[in-house]
Formats: structure tokens, sequence, C-alpha cells
């Protein structure tokens, strides 16, 4: 994605969400420690639990597999996923040649979380239309954080950027998982603001929204993120539309009957020039 | 949108009608359509009833059309205004219409109310070369009966190739390091193995150098932490390079889509293919020998100069390669517009320009619902006739190469596959990276035609000259518009199913 497209992207966002309720949020962490997680195979991704849709994270380490609340984990990228940024242009975008980043990464290996995303939970995968908007709000923490897969011969095809503007969107097939290199570049504690939406067969709107906590090199994850309020996130021992919405409003009203309206006339403006940009890339 | 939607949008402009914006004239309703083809589909429907303007002329490209000051004239008297899509009509014709268009007047996107009437939507590719199947490695079942725990290794070995070129499967690391597992170009041995812990599962490269048909043999091992090596299973697994894969000889299943595990399944003792080509949603197993592996021509690509990828073979080669990634295929939430192509899809447009002109004009409700009733019915005909028509095809031979990426639609609902095309949109100009691919294509497919459409044959000359190099005929596909020999949507498309069967049909 260039630049330009990102904005572009994040401009039609806005847009398209002016109008349209937010998600619920902000219920306090509980006390009580979070699952560790720091090597082994898990995904991000929605499910419908008791009617609300919430983005949760299978947790493939234990047997059988056991789905938790984005509250009750930390990812930890330990000191060994650390690996230096090569002197290729196409990587600049995470750092000078040679300085450090840490790399959870696209492809399995025994020292790393390998942590990928997924719409094939079965209350999600033949439930929903064509595909799921993963957008990232926002991300704190002591560096940038990048996600980002390898195209042919290794060219990264970035999916978020913290370097770049929020909101950032990314769109998820119905019924795929997949796997990506997510990239920090200093040590310390991150959170990736998330929210996961999509429209359901039926028409109706299910959004879910959480913060991903994620620990980078030495120190006790578990120290970093001390069991507090945090904004984004949400609890699931709160009620249940706590975390996702599962309303029932219009999915693409807006693509009709608001006709002459200043926001279908803002998205016209901005989809054409996507349009426009992407005729003209290679 | 949600049908309810719809229609409260829909009631409200009743509304408005009934409160003395009544259409003009003498019952009769004035509609502009963006084209030719729209503007066909509303006359079937309105008949009589409703005056019909297309804004693109006869012959016209939307692609590229830009209005006059007399189309605004034209929008501006309208009672109701039909589109297709964002994606399909030039900016400026979207941005004259809903400028100039009465506000009481609906305003319709087809294309995207579409889907609410039953219409099969394809979301628009943005890098063909991800629309391939993604083929990666996986180890299956516990294997607690042969021992095997957390710590066991599972060694997947190359022990033969057949086929004409050389093979490799490597995996390229975040920051592009590639890791080669097998590399057939230096001969296969024991180094040519690749080592999987229980449960495993990753995406690999696989890189072809020539185009045909390749068999690939690889034989897994158990290794626990005793250290005996045990044989679990052998299979062969067939890859049609560049060439149709309804040529492998076998009773094969043709993996074209989807996600592929190479798997190797420790509880059966069996090597497999793990798929959800033909059952999306759903993997299932199938025996490596019932397989061919599909490697299309849209999978080719050139060995880069980075000397790290020199086992791949001179720079500048060309290979064929479905890769370890394939997201972004798809532009995030865009469709392809060209949804006429699919009869289908036709038809939901009709009831939505019947839905629509009944709620604008309630009085001639009876008309617009027995001529589009009538007209659905013609336009069921037409479908099953054009289904028949292209299943006389033989499969093989079922390729399709165009100008532009304009027949998506057709190609799925009718058996085609599409081959190639010169540039995604008719807008573009290709590039010689494109041109060399699109030749290979059709070499490797030995593609006994290729397909212009008539309002594109100004900027053709790319496939003109492609198609008298390599001696093969040029026919003629409608895709966004008409010509002087077909005026109405129904004689296009027999137009076309006829052109298909003649240009492929019979034998090389």
């Amino acid at each position: 994605m260039t630049a330009a497209r990102a904005v572009l992207r994040t401009v039609a966002v806005l847009s398209l969400l002016a109008g349209t309720s937010g998600p619920a949020v902000a219920a306090p962490t509980p006390a009580g420690g979070a699952v560790i997680l720091a090597a082994g195979h898990a995904d991000l991704g929605p499910r419908l639990v008791d009617g609300a849709w919430r983005i949760q994270v299978r947790d493939d380490t234990v047997r059988p597999p056991a789905w938790r609340g984005l509250d009750e984990i930390v990812v930890h990228a330990a000191d060994a996923t650390r690996a230096q940024v090569p002197a290729t242009a196409e990587f600049a975008f995470l750092g000078t040649a040679g300085s450090d980043v840490w790399i959870l990464p696209q492809v399995q290996r025994p020292d790393a979380v390998w942590l990928g995303w997924s719409t094939q939970d079965p209350t999600v995968a033949t439930t929903i239309q064509r595909e799921m908007t993963w957008r990232v709000h926002q991300v704190t923490g002591p560096g940038r954080f990048a996600l980002f897969l390898n195209g042919n011969f290794g060219a990264p095809q970035v999916v978020f950027d913290s370097g770049k503007p929020m909101p950032q969107d990314s769109g998820v097939e119905a019924d795929t998982h997949v796997h990506g290199n997510w990239v920090f570049t200093a040590p310390g504690a991150y959170r990736i603001d998330v929210e996961m939406t999509a429209a359901s067969k039926a028409g109706e709107r299910l959004s879910g929204r959480g913060t991903l906590r994620v620990h980078v090199g030495p120190g006790d994850p578990a120290a970093v993120f001390p069991p507090a309020p945090s904004p984004a996130t949400n609890a699931s021992t709160g009620p249940a539309t706590a975390e996702g919405t599962h309303s029932s409003g219009p999915d693409r009203a807006w693509l009709w009957p608001a006709i002459g309206s200043g926001v279908l006339l803002a998205l016209l403006t901005v989809w054409i020039v996507r349009r426009r940009i992407r005729r003209s890339e290679p | 949108m949600k049908p309810g939607r719809v229609i409260a949008a829909l009631t409200v402009l009743a509304a408005l009608a009934g409160c003395g914006a009544a259409p003009t004239g003498d019952g009769v309703v004035r509609v502009v359509a963006t084209t030719e083809i729209l503007a066909d589909l509303v006359r079937a429907v309105g008949g009589d009833r409703v005056t019909v303007d297309s804004v693109v002329p006869p012959g016209g490209d939307p692609h590229s059309y830009e209005p006059t000051p007399s189309d605004a004239k034209t929008i501006a008297k309208a009672d109701v205004t039909f589109t297709n899509h964002l994606l399909l009509e030039e900016h400026a014709l979207i941005k004259a219409i809903d400028a100039n268009a009465p506000k009481d007047a609906p305003n319709v996107s087809l294309a995207e109310s579409a889907e609410a009437y039953g219409a099969q939507v394809i979301p628009l590719v943005e890098n063909i070369a991800l629309d391939v199947p993604w083929v990666g490695l996986a180890v299956r079942g516990s294997g607690a009966a042969r021992g095997a725990t957390r710590a066991s290794e599972i060694r997947l070995t190359a022990t033969r190739l057949d086929g004409p070129g050389q093979l490799a499967v490597y995996l390229t690391h975040a920051l592009g390091q590639p890791e080669v597992y097998v590399d057939s170009a230096d001969g296969l041995s024991t180094a040519d193995t690749t080592l999987l812990p229980p449960d495993a599962h990753t995406h690999v490269n696989w890189a072809f150098s020539k185009p045909g048909v390749y068999r690939l043999t690889l034989s897994a091992t158990l290794s626990n932490l005793d250290g005996a090596a045990q044989p679990v299973a052998t299979g062969t697994f067939a890859f049609a390079v560049g060439v149709d894969a309804h040529t492998v000889a076998g009773p094969a299943t043709v993996l074209d889509r989807g996600h592929t595990d190479v798997a190797v399944d420790l509880d059966r003792g069996e090597l497999y293919a793990w798929t959800d080509a033909a059952t999306p949603g759903t993997q299932r197993a199938v025996p490596a020998a019932d397989v061919v592996i599909d490697v299309p021509n849209r999978a080719l690509d050139t060995v880069p100069a980075d000397p790290r990828f020199a086992f791949l073979g001179p720079a500048g080669q060309s290979i064929h390669q479905l890769p370890q990634a394939v997201l972004g295929k798809h532009v995030h939430g865009e469709i392809d517009p060209h949804l006429w192509q699919n009869v289908a899809n036709a038809k939901a447009y009709v009831q939505i320009i019947r839905d629509t002109l009944v709620t604008r004009d309630p009085a001639g409700r009876d008309g617009y619902r027995r001529r589009s009733t009538d007209y659905l019915a013609e336009l069921d005909r037409l479908d099953h006739d054009v289904r028949a028509r292209i299943a006389g095809i033989p499969a093989d031979r079922r390729q399709l190469v165009t100008t532009h990426d304009g027949f998506g639609y057709l190609a799925k609902a009718y058996g085609l596959t599409v081959a190639g095309f010169v540039v995604p949109n008719p807008a573009q100009e290709p590039s010689a990276a494109q041109v060399r691919k699109l030749t290979e294509t059709i070499t490797n497919l030995r593609v006994p035609a290729v397909f212009m459409e008539p309002n594109l044959s100004k900027r053709a000359s790319v496939l003109t000259q492609i198609a008298k190099d390599q001696g093969i005929r040029i026919c003629k596909l409608y895709g966004d518009s008409f010509d002087e020999q077909a005026r109405h949507y129904v004689t296009m498309m027999r137009h076309n199913a006829d052109e298909l069967a003649s240009c492929l049909g019979g034998t090389r």
C-alpha cells in the first residue's frame, strides 16, 4: 500500500463511519493474571459469543484450543525474535539498516508466537458477507508497529503501519486464515486498538473492538500490563454487549437513498481518486 | 443494502410522486441510464411507458466517456436515473448524473443494489498473480500410535521429479531471506528435505522453470526421540504448469483455487492433498494420486536480479510460481462491475428496474410487472442457451484471452477460465512485462483465439499484434457496449456464446 492510498483509505473510512454508531467501549479489565503467550500458534479473529461479536484469540498452545478475550492474554515477542533491518530499500520502512526489530514471523518457528488472523470460526465463516473489515484505530507503544506479508521474492506487502495516519483498514475474506509478520521497532509495551466489522448475510452490521496487548523484549509481560482499566479493552465478564455490537443497522444503506448527501459525494471523490491511483500503479 | 431499507426509500419517493411531482408527459417516464446495456434493460421493462436515454453513445466506452453539456440537460429532465457502478463508468459521468438529476428522481446504482436481489458478486481482483491456488505443507494426526510426541520430527523429502523443467520449493523469511527446501536443479537427494514438527502448517513458494506437467514424488518419515526414522508414507502429486489441468491424464481432481496443503497424515500413514478447493469452507483429503495442482499462467513471474534468488535460474528468466502468501489479491470492499455478463445478474437488474419504475410511476405497475415477467422468462431461456453453447466447447479450450478484465462473471457463471488480458482496465497501457506474460500464456495454453471488444478495437493493437504473431484468430466479444450488429442485451449475449463456441470449439 502506498502512503497515498493509506491516507485515502483512512478518509474513506471516516466518511463511512459518519452517522453510524460506534461500538460500545470501556468496561474495567478484571483483576487477575493474563495468560502470557510466548510461543506457539494463535489466531486473532471474531466470534459470536452469547449473541455478541467479539474479537478473541484462539490459543492453540493448549489442548483443546482455548478462545481467550483480548484482556485475558498478553502476547510476548521475546528477545529471541530480535533481528536487524536489512540494507534493502524495500525494508527501509522498518528503520535504518542494522537497527533492531522484533518480529513475530509469518512462518512458524519454535521460539516465537505464530500469530495469525482468521475468519474461520464456525459462527463467522459462513455467516458473513464476502469480506470482513479489520481496522486498527490506534497503536501506543515505545516504537513503531507494522504488520506485513512477504510477497513474491520477499517483497513486503504492508497491512498496517503505525508510522502512517490512523485508522487503517484491511480486508479479510470470509472463511480465511492468514499469517503475517508482526514487527516492533523498540522493546516495551504496545497496545493495538483493533476493530473487526462485517455484514451478516441478513444485512446486520457486526462489529467488535478491543485492544491487543503485546510485550516486546526483556521484562515480565505480566508486570508490564497491570490489571487496570484499559480504555479500549472490554471485559469478557461484562454484559454481553460490552465488547461486541450486534446492531441491526443498515449495512450499505448509504449507497443508494443517500444520494445527494455530502457523505456520498465525499465517498465518490475518494473512491475515484483511489481508482486513479490504482490504475497508475504497476 | 437491506431490502427493507430499499422499500422504505422507494416509499418516500412514491409519496413525493403522489404529491404532484408526477412523471412528465402523458404518463411517460423519462429515464436516463449511463450505458446502452442498462438502457436496453430499462426499455424491456418500461416498454412504451418510458423514454430512455443512454448517456454513453452507441459504441462508446463507459470507462472513458466524458459527458457533454447536452447530456447534462437530458439528465436534468430525468424522472429516474440508472448507473451501474463507480468502477465502470468514468467519474465525470457519475458526477454529471449526481449533479444534474432532479433531487426527487431515484438515482439507482444497479450493481450495488443487485446483491439484495440475489446477484452473485465477484470481489475486484487487484493482483491476478495472487489469484492462484495457495499451497502449503502440513503434518496432520497425532502420530500417537507411532510413538510421536511434540519433540518428534517429520522429514518430507522430494525423491523424484518428472517434468520438462526444474522445481524449487522455498520459503522467504520475514526480511526477505529465502530458505530452500527442494531444488531439483542440482539433482534430488536427502538434502531436498523439509523438517516439520507435529501439527506443522507452513506456506511455501513453488517455482517451476518451464511450462508443462510435473509429477513430484515425496516421501515422509517420522523420527521420535529414540532416534530411529520410520517411514510414514510416499505419494506423487501432479502439477499442471501453464497448461490446462484438464489435459493431465488420470482420474484427476483439479485444484485450481483455494487453500491446499501437501499433508503428511501420521495416523493414516498417508500423503494427501488437504484442500478446500472444491468445497469452500471445508477442507477434505484427496489422495495424492488423484490430484492435479493447477499452476496457471497468471502465476508467471520473472527471476529477480537479487543473487539470493539465483537458485531459481538466471535473472530475467520466466518462471511459474505459486506464492507463499495470497492476501491482497482483492481490492478491499470493491467489486468487479461487469455483473451483466452473468445472465442471472441481469435478472437481478431487471427486478430492481421494475421495482424502481413501479415506485416512480405506480399507475404503470401492471405493465411493468407484465413486461418484466415476460423478459425474465426470456432471460431464463438465454441463460440456458448460453450455458449449453459454452458447455459444448471442450473443457481444455474454454480459455478466455481479452483486451480488458471484463469477463470474470461470464467465466465464473459458464465455466470458462480467464487465461489472460492485456490490461485490467482499458484506460491503462500495457507494460512490456504484461505483453510478454500474455504472449507466453497464449503459447503455453495453445489458445486458438483471442477476443476483442468492439468498443476497444482502437486500443487493441497489442492483442492484434500478438494474435498475428501467433497465427491465431481474433474474435469479437461484447463487453460494456453494443455496436451496429447487436443493439440488445439478449442479442449481445447470444453473439458472445456463439462466438465462443465457434472460435474455441472444435479440435486443434
